[in-house]
C-alpha cells in the first residue's frame, strides 16, 4: 500500500485516498518505436474529472532516460484526455520510461466533500499547487524480455555449428549473438518445421551463456557500491522478471544457476518416442 | 551523419578483460603497448576491437595537447572539441565507443603527443610514462590495476566501474563537449551568459561531478531540461564576481539544493511551469534554503 505524506489527495494503486477511484491507462505505440497515444480514464474520482473537464488540470506522461539526462512532460490540450508523445532518437538513444499522470495546471483550493470521490479524512478545505499530480501511474518500461535483449546475427567466419556471445551496453544493453551461417539458417526457420525442439534447444543454450555473462560481469558492484546492472533498463525489467518466476538472481552467488535458470525459463522440449524404438 | 566508433561489443569484451584480474598479462600487455610510440599502440588496439563504418570524427581544428592539457583541458581546447564535433547527437555523445574512437584519432594525428597521458592522474602526480614504467618495474598488481583503470577512463570513460557518469566526468574529451552541450542548452542563444555557465562548470572537478551524477541519476528533477536550465541560469548570473568560497559554488550547495528541489518536486511536478516561474521558485524559495 502507498502512503504519502502530502497535503492533497492522489489517486494511485493501492492509495487510499479515493477509496472507489481508478486511474487506468492504455498506451499505443503509433506508427514508430519513438512516438506513443496515451489514453487516461478516470472513474470513481469525480473531482479529477471536473477538474480536467474544467481545464484546470490536464493529462499528461514524463518521458525519461537518464543515460543522456533527458526527462520531459508532455502535457494533452486542455480537457482531452489522449495524449500523443514523442521524442527525438538523436537525444534519447535507449527506450525511455514512461510515467502516466494527471496534474493541475494552476493553484485550485476547494471543499472536497463526499461527492468529489475521496475518502472521508479529506472532508476539508485541501489546497492544491500548481503542479500538483491528482493521479499517477507506476513508470512503464518499453523492453522487457530476454528475447527483445538478443541481437542475433550470421557470423560467416564461424565454423559450422558454433557461434559466441557477446554484450554492449550503448543502446540500452543487449546481447551480440553471432552464429555460424549454418545456424542462422537453422534456427531462423518456420516455427511449424519438424526440428522444433531442436531448435528451441538451441535458444536455450544460448540464454544459458547470457545469464552466464550476467554472473560473471554484471553481477559486482561498480566503485560506487552500486550494481552495474541496474544501469540498465532492461536489465532491471529482467531482474523483475526473475522474481516473478521465483528464479535466483544472477548476483545471487549461493543460488544461481545459468543452465538452471535458463532451462527455467526455456525447458528443453522432446519428442515423443515410440514405445518399441531403441 | 553517423561517426565512427570502435566496435562495440569487441570494445566492452575488452574493458571486462581488461578489468577481470589485477595484475594479469593482457594489463601488463596493454600497459607496454600505451608505453611505445603511438602506432604500437594503435596497433594493439586495432588488433583487439574494430571500427564501425562512418565518418572520421576529425578534430582538426583542436591544437596538439600536452599532458597536462589533457588532464584538464582549457577552455579554448574544450570550445574546440565542442566546435568540430557540434553535429554530434546526445545519445552517441555518452557512449565510450565513440569518445574511443575520437582519442584514437587523436593519437593518430599527434593532437595527443603521447598515448602513455591517458594513464597521467590529475593534479601533480607522476606523469603518464613514469606511472606507467613503475607499475611494470614494480609488477604490484594494485598499482597495474589502478593504471590500467585510469587509462580506461580517459580513453572512454569506465561505466563498468564508475557507472553511466564516467563518460561525462572522466574522459577529457567527452567532458569537454558535455559541459559546452550544456551551456549552450542553458544559455538559450545568449553568448555572455553561455560563458558564464561554462565558468560555473569549471569551477571544479568535483563540482562538475556532482551535477552530472544528480543530472543523469535515475529519474532526476534535474534531468528536466527546464529545471536543469533554471538553476545553472541562476548559478550563472551570480558566477561572475563571486568569492571563491562562495557557498552556491560548493560541492555540497548542489547536493543541498537538489534535495530542496526534491522535496518540492514531491509535491509538485516541476515541468509544468515555466523557466522563469522556476527561476523565481529557486531565487526566491529553495536556494535560501540550500
Amino acid at each position: 500500500m502507498t502512503v504519502r505524506a502530502l497535503p492533497y489527495p492522489i489517486l494511485e494503486d493501492d492509495a487510499l485516498s479515493y477509496p472507489d477511484g481508478q486511474y487506468n491507462v492504455e498506451i499505443r505505440k503509433l506508427s514508430d518505436d519513438n512516438a506513443f497515444s496515451i489514453t487516461h480514464t478516470v472513474i470513481g474520482a469525480s473531482f479529477i474529472n471536473k477538474a480536467l473537464d474544467e481545464g484546470r488540470a490536464r493529462c499528461g506522461c514524463l518521458v525519461a532516460i537518464p543515460m543522456t539526462g533527458y526527462r520531459k512532460l508532455h502535457l494533452a490540450d486542455a480537457g482531452r484526455r489522449e495524449l500523443e508523445i514523442s521524442w527525438e532518437d538523436s537525444v534519447v538513444g535507449q527506450p525511455p520510461s514512461l510515467r502516466p499522470l494527471i496534474l493541475t495546471t494552476e493553484k485550485i483550493e476547494c471543499e472536497l466533500t463526499a461527492t468529489d470521490g475521496v475518502d472521508e479524512a479529506w472532508h476539508q478545505t485541501v489546497a492544491f499547487p500548481k503542479g500538483a499530480r491528482l493521479a499517477v501511474k507506476h513508470y512503464y518500461r518499453q523492453v522487457a524480455s530476454l528475447a527483445g535483449m538478443l541481437r542475433i546475427r550470421v557470423d560467416p567466419e564461424r565454423k559450422a555449428g558454433t557461434f559466441r556471445v557477446g554484450t554492449s551496453q550503448e543502446e540500452g544493453f543487449f546481447f551480440d549473438v553471432r552464429v555460424a551461417a549454418d545456424m542462422f539458417a537453422f534456427i531462423r526457420k518456420d516455427s511449424n518445421h519438424s526440428y522444433i525442439e531442436h531448435r528451441g534447444s538451441v535458444y536455450t543454450h544460448i540464454i544459458s551463456k547470457c545469464f552466464e555473462i550476467l554472473r560473471a560481469d554484471f553481477s559486482k558492484p561498480d566503485d560506487d557500491g552500486n550494481p552495474e546492472w541496474e544501469n540498465y533498463p532492461n536489465l532491471k525489467a529482467l531482474s523483475e522478471q526473475l522474481e516473478q518466476q521465483e528464479l535466483p538472481h544472477w548476483a545471487n552467488e549461493e543460488e544461481f544457476s545459468a543452465e538452471e535458470v535458463a532451462t527455467a525459463m526455456h525447458p528443453h522440449k522432446f519428442p515423443m518416442i515410440a514405445e518399441d524404438e531403441d | 551523419m553517423s561517426f565512427q566508433e570502435l566496435h562495440s561489443v569487441q570494445y566492452s569484451q575488452l574493458r571486462r578483460d581488461l578489468l577481470r584480474d589485477k595484475g594479469s598479462d593482457l594489463q601488463k600487455e596493454f600497459l607496454e603497448a600505451l608505453r611505445q610510440d603511438g602506432q604500437e599502440f594503435l596497433e594493439w588496439m586495432r588488433n583487439k576491437v574494430g571500427i564501425t563504418v562512418g565518418n572520421s570524427p576529425e578534430l582538426s581544428s583542436v591544437e596538439p595537447i600536452s599532458e597536462d592539457e589533457f588532464k584538464e583541458p582549457t577552455k579554448v581546447t574544450e570550445a574546440a572539441v565542442f566546435s568540430a564535433l557540434q553535429s554530434l547527437e546526445p545519445r552517441i555523445a555518452c557512449r565510450p565507443p565513440f569518445w574511443g574512437r575520437v582519442a584514437l584519432w587523436c593519437i593518430e594525428t599527434k593532437k595527443i603527443g603521447k598515448p602513455s597521458y591517458l594513464a597521467a592522474n590529475g593534479g601533480t602526480g607522476p606523469g603518464g610514462s613514469a606511472r606507467i614504467d613503475e607499475a611494470l618495474k614494480s609488477d604490484d598488481h594494485k598499482k597495474l590495476d589502478s593504471a590500467v583503470r585510469t587509462v580506461l577512463r580517459r580513453l572512454s570513460g569506465l561505466p563498468e566501474a564508475r557507472g553511466n557518469r564516467s563518460v561525462y566526468v572522466d574522459c577529457p574529451l567527452a567532458r569537454a563537449w558535455w559541459r559546452c552541450f550544456w551551456a549552450r542548452e542553458c544559455a538559450s542563444g545568449d553568448e555572455a551568459t553561455e560563458k558564464k555557465i561554462i565558468n560555473v562548470f569549471r569551477t571544479q572537478q568535483n563540482y562538475w561531478e556532482e551535477l552530472v551524477n544528480l543530472v543523469i541519476s535515475r529519474n532526476s528533477v534535474l534531468g528536466d531540461a527546464k529545471v536543469r536550465k533554471a538553476l545553472i541560469q541562476t548559478l550563472a548570473r551570480e558566477k561572475a564576481g563571486a568569492d571563491p568560497d562562495e557557498k552556491l559554488f560548493q560541492q555540497s550547495f548542489l547536493k543541498n539544493i537538489n534535495m530542496q528541489i526534491g522535496i518540492r518536486a514531491a509535491i509538485q511536478e516541476l515541468g509544468v511551469f515555466s523557466i522563469d516561474e522556476l527561476r523565481a521558485l529557486l531565487e526566491e524559495k529553495l536556494i535560501p534554503l540550500a
